[in-house]
């Protein structure tokens, strides 16, 4: 991946709005989470999630997940301005996701569950962006848990860099999973209030939904037509764990490969670093694990670059989390302003980071974004301001 | 055109593991036992993973070893995995559904996580040490030949081994399918000591004019697509030879193999 790799374009579904709301969600420090209304919750240790509610998921002909993905790529082609249904043979997508269409059979109220998945229900999700948008070029999903939307960027970038493809666009898309909803309570990982990431209270995350898609090219055709850059694409580093399915290492020993590798390959120095868009699920042991990996990486930096948990106002997205994340830096480079981490209020001094609590103007040259999922599965992505 | 090699590979036949390269010969059940057995894993951990990782799993290590890469020391950072699957964790998954509605009890809090399709992969790399890239892409043939476009990328990137392979649970199959193939960085000292096979991916699907023989394959799964490419020994008539799947909503540059 070189600096070549250039966002033109942002797309956004999440339970705070689409890009815009989104972000002026985040400034102001909303969280958007409700009652579930979608399946009965109650028997788990939290019935709230962040929903989406402006996409009518009951009267959709497709999946939700699908109708996310679809209005986010549809606002990142937009902006972007590139009307790809007229020149889309060289335009892919990847998509990054955990569940893909599997929520699809789970009973929901008011609609009909589908009696089984069909075998290729893969294609639900990915089939629909390449025929709405005429897309020729590579086309995947990457289910890679909560590290998804980083690697389907991650290797977007490369697609492009290598020229593979002329363009693609990559992000991650979920919907909220009754099953999964009900994994993170059984295995203590849901809070019974509101996440709170990196804060001494802290006790667990609440889901979310949504779905982010970029629109990637490269830096020259980008400026030859005079589209406007949010940030170039400057390292990547996609490691596992190899040490448990569920927790993390205790010192965070994948996640330090991971930002070591992400920065090597973006030739950046770790002090040149000047916002960490973390995973920070709010989880006691995450949470504590990806500080360590952080201070081993940058070691006394570690205290004075600030870092952000977009969790405590979407909750966990999951596949789209790290893609959201990515989001939150771009815009924080356009606008200069690096946005709170809604929910911590007392900082956790065993994680003993610069957690933003307050909005804070500053001018954001580098950035790196931070995702870890169950499995093992670890990536960073360095993002740079043109 | 990016290449790596091909050194080891292994494949399921009829649910274990029963056929391997570079050894011509299908091995038999007793081999497919100690094979098994070989796992760098406990008969009580073997009973916490879905059928699915199980079988990759097995797959993978066996690749390994044929390879030749057992009890050789390599950095665990260099190692990866890409793993292609259309419905790995899909049991698991229902499973998680039927808790959550009470049918079901007694279901380990650890195997919920597995209920995503990168399980294998995770399993494997926890299991193999495999501390590098790791990687599941969801479908088809395609899905297969993409996991070898970003397997090959990643040893551009710096990894020196990267384990490749497909496993699929078909809803009318009792056991999963799998394959698994071990590519390396291209290194002199390779071709001397061990047999070996050239792998390469073109960038472009029109670069592709100058292969032999041109194998094109539409509607089939990732593992089929997998074995495709291990089965593929180039003759003397047709040294280079080109792998193509169409289906699914991917172009993919065609696998290329040739003699190393």
């Amino acid at each position: 991946v070189t600096d070549s790799v250039a966002v033109t374009g942002v797309g956004v579904c999440s339970p705070l709005g689409q890009r815009e709301e989104y972000w002026s969600g985040l400034l102001s420090g909303r969280s958007a989470f409700t009652a579930i209304d979608r399946f009965d919750a109650s028997s788990f240790v939290s019935d709230r999630a962040a929903v989406i509610q402006d996409v009518d998921v009951a009267s959709a002909d497709v999946p939700a997940v699908t109708a996310f993905a679809l209005t986010a790529a549809q606002e990142a082609l937009t902006d972007a301005a590139v009307d790809v249904t007229m020149d889309g043979a060289s335009t892919g997508v990847y998509v990054g996701t955990t569940l893909a269409t599997r929520p699809s059979i789970e009973p929901r109220r008011g609609v009909e569950p589908a009696p089984a998945l069909p075998t290729r229900d893969f294609a639900l999700l990915c089939r629909p962006l390449v025929e709405r948008f005429n897309l020729g070029g590579p086309a995947a999903l990457i289910p890679t848990g909560c590290a998804a939307g980083n690697h389907a960027i991650g290797y977007a970038a490369h697609v492009v860099a290598s020229g593979r493809a002329d363009r693609m666009l990559a992000g991650g898309a979920e919907e909220l999973s009754w099953a999964i909803v009900g994994m993170f309570s059984r295995l203590g990982a849901l809070s019974p209030s509101t996440p709170r990431p990196f804060d001494s209270a802290r006790d667990g995350v609440l889901m979310g939904e949504g779905a982010v898609f970029l629109l990637l090219e490269r830096a020259s055709s980008a400026l030859a037509r005079g589209a406007r850059i949010y940030g170039l694409i400057a390292g990547y580093a996609n490691v596992s764990d190899a040490h448990n399915m569920t927790a993390p290492h205790p010192q965070g020993r994948g996640a330090q490969y991971a930002m070591r590798r992400a920065l090597e390959m973006s030739a950046v120095d770790a002090h040149d670093v000047d916002f960490i868009c973390g995973h920070g699920t709010a989880t006691r042991l995450n949470d504590v694990a990806e500080a360590r990996a952080v201070h081993g990486v940058f070691a006394n930096a570690g205290l004075r670059v600030p870092v952000t948990s977009i969790k405590g106002a979407v909750g966990h997205t999951l596949g789209a989390a790290s893609a959201m994340s990515c989001v939150a830096v771009l815009l924080a480079m356009r606008d200069s302003i690096v946005p709170a981490t809604t929910g911590c209020e007392t900082p956790d001094p065993d994680c003993a980071l610069n957690v933003v609590l307050e909005p804070r103007e500053q001018v954001v040259r580098t950035a790196m974004c931070n995702a870890f999922g169950f499995g093992g599965s670890i990536s960073s992505l360095i993002l740079r301001r043109r | 055109v990016t290449a790596a090699v091909l050194t080891g590979a292994a494949w399921t036949v009829s649910g274990g593991i029963a056929g391997g390269w570079p050894q011509s010969s299908i091995l038999g059940k007793e081999d497919n036992a100690e094979q098994q057995s070989a796992l760098p894993i406990g008969t009580k951990g073997l009973r916490t993973l879905i059928v699915e990782a199980r079988t990759f799993l097995a797959c993978a290590a066996a690749a390994r070893s044929r390879a030749g890469l057992d009890g050789v020391t390599r950095d665990p950072t260099e190692i990866g995995i890409v793993c292609a699957t259309a419905n790995a964790g899909l049991s698991a998954f229902r499973e998680q559904l039927e808790i959550s509605s009470g049918e079901t009890r007694h279901v380990p809090a650890t195997r919920g996580p597995q209920s995503g399709f990168n399980a294998p992969a995770a399993q494997a790399a926890i299991y193999l040490n495999a501390q590098g890239p790791n990687v599941t892409l969801v479908g088809g043939a395609t899905a297969a030949a993409e996991a070898f476009w970003i397997g090959i990328a990643e040893l551009e990137l710096g990894a020196a081994v990267m384990i490749i392979g497909a496993v699929d649970c078909a809803p009318a199959q009792s056991e999963p399918r799998a394959a698994a193939l071990v590519l390396e960085r291209i290194e002199p000292r390779l071709r001397s000591t061990r047999p070996t096979r050239r792998i390469s991916i073109h960038r472009r699907t029109e670069q592709l004019q100058h292969a032999d023989l041109q194998h094109v394959w539409a509607d089939v799964d990732a593992c089929s697509f997998v074995r495709k490419v291990i089965d593929t020994l180039p003759g003397s008539e047709h040294r280079t030879v080109a792998i193509t799947c169409i289906g699914g909503a991917s172009e993919v540059p065609p696998v290329v193999v040739e003699p190393s």
